[in-house]
């Protein structure tokens, strides 16, 4: 009873307050909305505050809205607790009855499954849910939903922006079509375009054929519907954006391509070098890239917009580094010595390890530059191994390396254990002598081709009668996994077509098990979905084996 | 289509318990709690600093300890329990390290040393509160251990585990606790 | 296209929207049969080299979780079945480490893995497999 009096005081002096304070600009709204939304801090930049679970004062910093209600507001659901949606559109709506039976069919109402019915809010009825968790029925919502200290100016502001957000279908989005397009940039080995290509124009064909069989027999469009919802009756289209030129020209041609053609997200893309620009292009109209196939993905912790299959090539380094730790205490003062060919590639993997070792806290290692365009000759590495005396010799090379490295093998000052990239030693690495197996350790970024060989059944459907050989099998499993991915995502979001929610709907994915990558593994807001690299030995004989010294991922 | 609705299954019977709380006019129990006792595996995990930590020795103690898992990139449970032991840290006041707080990632896949830091310091955690990573196989030993296996992050459980000093047994809290409700669960395992 | 006779041609068309849906033929040249381990726990042993016992641990942590599998990369291709043959199996392998010897003795548990019926190579059945098998990990 008690709580039935504060909420109509509170609603009471909210009506007046609302009516009379003049709120700002549609876009400072936006601006300060978000700031609440996103980062927990009032429109007077200090901290949001509130109560969790009864009588827990929490500060806007340490977790606000997003972190429950995600950053498209659709709601999230984790571990027991179901978050609704928090947009206005479905907030001033009524939330009927679930429907019985109609559990498997994905529409964004099925979260009602969780919660029970209540009438459509109105702005009063929202400021009493957000101030004292007390819902339009009068039901004290559960304690998991914080209760906001705000002034009435303030929870204006706040439920201004909630009706904005995801208000809206995204760009690209169709009444029955969803545009996609892949950027190419000119240049990159036509046998990888095609690889790139191949899986993803066959996740849109055959949905495009689903669709057309549902528009053609009604028993099928029944069937759909139960499993797919309104994403049956969508067709997809899959433009093709070819860049030329030097990177600093791309940035007009996307803008180009994307004013003729909005697209509701990217799939793929394809670079030989650089990537940057599509990052920041994305990152700047806030559109979705799914997995692009590169080797230098934009590394940072706060970006949204390209979610990437790795680290790339510095994940291996990092991975060196990560094993190397594990042993720290033996290496002591020892030096660690990396010999790096200076090659963009050399360099992301001495960058990797770099990071990696001095995170924790190690003396750096001791770097020796290969010239781009001069060998590595025995005599040189034993130069470099007289010099320093290394417990550990990192190799950051191309198997053109290995006999250099093989002349070490008899040396009495031979560093314990040689680092290299398998990825970069390529089939190369199945030549590694035997007497030399035991020396040299590789990284090793993709499940192990033994354990990857029962995925071939997944991947083959997709050559329909095409020659796999014409194809780079690893990049072929990559975009796979592109189109199991995002089939995945556009059934779980259950109609709500919205480019943030995709990103909230793959963050709250479970683990996956795709062909190449030992694990995809995804979390609100992260963007490199496979973590981890193997750190393998050749092993004996003469049809040897790689066989893992370290798990997938480790700390 | 079937992982979602695997999860739903599981998930409506978990809800209930949780719902029951919220519409209950009686105010049922609002967590669920046991007396368990735990054998703690021999495993190296790695804290905020990047140091290695022999995880059975965090328990060689006379101070109550205190566990929970969760991640740093995590949705409305981690949040909710995080905030919890920061406000029990505030409680104790000047002396933190009184009770060792410890959390353990379930995401060792993407928590690494940095953003476990990145994350205390969110929480203003202070001395007395670790945050742990570690190997993925070493980690699934330590939820097996607390009988709380959860098979994917996205399965997690709000669960906290308090180690009482007087005879190792633990009370275990399903739920997620007022700050009343954790300070008086912690009072029983023998904080004075 | 055998199986189309057991799932109505609708089911195939809806289940091959891209979602872990394989078709119905086997590439056979995987091996029948294969053995693999998870490892539940491990311990170091100096065999009398001296080795430090703290680092021995840490190290064979490592060395014995890289034997070990992830059992639900057997399970999510879909058409393997796991038959659990051994528990808490010792094995003796060495450290392997160039700066320290002695050995890890690692204890596992066994599984045979095997083909079941690759012509069922579908989500449903996978998810159900993984429901299952839950139990392996722990
Ligand atoms: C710690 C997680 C968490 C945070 C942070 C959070 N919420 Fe919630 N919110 C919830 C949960 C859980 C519910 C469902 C409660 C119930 O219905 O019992 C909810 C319910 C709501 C509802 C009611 C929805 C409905 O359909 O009745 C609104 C509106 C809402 N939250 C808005 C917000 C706003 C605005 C913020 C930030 C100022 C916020 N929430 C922060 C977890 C959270």
């Amino acid at each position: 009873m008690k709580f039935l009096l504060t909420v109509s005081l509170l609603l009471l002096s909210l009506t007046t307050a609302l009516a009379a304070e003049p709120l700002p600009s549609a876009a400072e709204i936006q601006r300060l909305g978000e700031r609440m939304y996103r980062d927990g801090l009032l429109p007077s930049g200090a901290v949001m505050k509130a109560f969790v679970s009864d009588d827990v004062p929490v500060d806007g910093t340490a977790f606000t809205c997003v972190s429950c209600h995600l950053r498209s507001g659709l709601g999230s659901i984790e571990g027991e607790v179901v978050t609704p949606p928090t947009n206005g559109r479905i907030l001033y709506q009524e939330r009927k009855p679930y429907v019985q039976g109609a559990i498997h069919v994905p529409l964004i109402h099925n979260y009602a499954v969780y919660l029970p019915e209540r009438p459509a809010y109105t702005d009063q009825t929202l400021a009493a849910l957000i101030s004292a968790g007390i819902d339009p029925t009068g039901r004290s919502v559960l304690k998991a939903m914080p209760r906001y200290e705000l002034d009435d100016r303030d929870m204006a502001i706040m439920i201004a922006y909630l009706k904005a957000l995801s208000d809206q279908p995204s760009p690209g989005v169709g009444e029955h079509v969803i545009r996609f397009a892949t950027v190419i940039v000119a240049g990159t080995d036509p046998v990888a375009v095609e690889s790139m290509l191949l899986p993803l124009q066959f996740s849109v064909d055959r949905k495009n054929r689903l669709a057309a069989a549902a528009g053609a027999n009604p028993r099928v469009a029944r069937m759909g519907y139960n499993m797919l919802g309104d994403l049956q009756s969508y067709t997809f289209t899959l433009a093709r954006w070819t860049l030329t030129g030097p990177p600093e020209g791309w940035r007009a041609q996307l803008d180009d391509y994307y004013r003729k053609e909005p697209v509701f997200a990217l799939l793929g893309g394809i670079s030989p070098g650089d990537w940057e620009p599509v990052h920041r292009f994305c990152e700047e109209n806030r559109i979705p890239d799914l997995f692009p196939v590169v080797d230098y993905p934009v590394i940072s912790d706060s970006d949204w917009y390209t979610l990437y299959f790795s680290r790339g090539i510095r994940q291996e380094g990092e991975a060196a580094a990560r094993y190397l730790h594990g042993m720290a205490d033996l290496i002591k003062d020892r030096a660690i010595v990396q010999v790096i060919r200076d090659t963009r590639r050399g360099r992301a993997l001495a960058d990797g390890f770099r990071a990696g070792w001095q995170a924790t806290g190690h003396t750096p290692a001791i770097d020796v530059l290969l010239p781009a365009a001069e060998a590595l000759t025995g005599e040189r590495l034993q130069q470099i191994v007289a010099g320093h005396k290394p417990a550990v010799l990192l190799v950051w090379d191309d198997a053109a390396s290995l006999p250099a490295i093989g002349a070490l093998a008899g040396q009495p000052d031979r560093p314990g254990l040689v680092l290299a990239s398998g990825n970069w030693f390529g089939q190369a690495l199945w030549t590694v002598p035997e007497p030399l197996r035991e020396l040299v350790y590789f990284t090793w970024p993709w499940r192990l081709p033994q354990e990857d060989a029962r995925f071939d059944i997944s991947v083959n459907k997709i050559f329909a009668g095409k020659s796999p050989a014409a194809y780079d099998p690893r990049i072929v499993r990559q975009s796979y996994t592109t189109g199991e991915v995002l089939g995945k995502a556009l059934m779980e979001m259950r109609g709500e077509y919205h480019r943030d929610f995709l990103y909230d709907t793959i963050g709250m994915m479970t683990d996956m098990y795709y062909p190449l990558y030992e694990r995809v593994s995804f979390g609100p807001g992260q963007r490199y979905a496979a973590k981890g690299c193997f750190i393998v030995q050749l092993g004996k004989g003469e049809k040897p084996q790689l066989e893992r010294r370290s798990e997938w991922v480790m700390q | 289509m079937i992982i979602p609705l695997v999860r739903a299954l599981l998930l409506s019977a978990a809800a209930t318990l949780l719902l029951a709380a919220a519409a209950g006019a009686a105010e049922p129990a609002r967590y669920q709690r046991t007396i368990e006792r735990y054998t703690i595996p021999d495993v190296v995990l790695i804290n905020q600093d990047g140091e290695k930590v022999r995880f059975k020795t965090l328990f060689d103690t006379q101070q109550p300890v205190v566990v929970d898992f969760i991640y740093g990139t995590c949705t409305t449970i981690c949040p909710i329990l995080s905030a919890g032991y920061a406000n029990l840290q505030r409680k104790l006041g000047t002396d933190t390290t009184r009770v060792h707080l410890v959390s353990i990632t379930i995401d060792p896949e993407n928590d690494t040393p940095a953003i476990l830091k990145k994350y205390l310091a969110q929480y203003s955690a202070k001395p007395g509160w670790d945050f742990l990573t570690g190997s993925r196989k070493d980690i699934d030993r330590v939820m097996n251990a607390f009988d709380a296996y959860f098979r994917d992050k996205m399965d997690h459980k709000p669960l906290t585990f308090i180690r009482s000093p007087k005879d190792g047994s633990w009370i275990r809290l399903y739920g997620l606790l007022s700050g009343v409700d954790f300070l008086d669960e912690y009072k029983k395992a023998g904080l004075q | 296209m055998v199986v189309l006779n057991k799932l109505s041609r609708t089911t195939v068309l809806l289940l091959s929207l891209g979602l872990s849906w394989s078709p119905a033929f086997a590439a056979s040249n995987d091996p029948a049969e294969e053995i693999f381990h998870i490892v539940n726990d491990y311990r170091y042993d100096p065999a009398g080299t001296g080795g430090d016992p703290d680092t021995g641990h840490t190290l064979c942590g490592t060395r014995c979780n890289a034997l070990s599998a992830d059992y639900l990369n057997y399970m999510e291709p879909g058409g393997w079945e796991i038959l659990k043959v051994a528990a808490d199996v010792e094995m003796t392998v060495p450290l392997n480490n160039p700066f320290m010897k002695g050995n890890c003795i690692c204890i596992a548990d066994e599984y045979l893995l095997r083909i079941d019926d690759l012509s069922r190579v579908h989500p449903v059945k996978s998810e159900r497999a993984r429901e299952r098998s839950s139990e392996i990990a722990r």
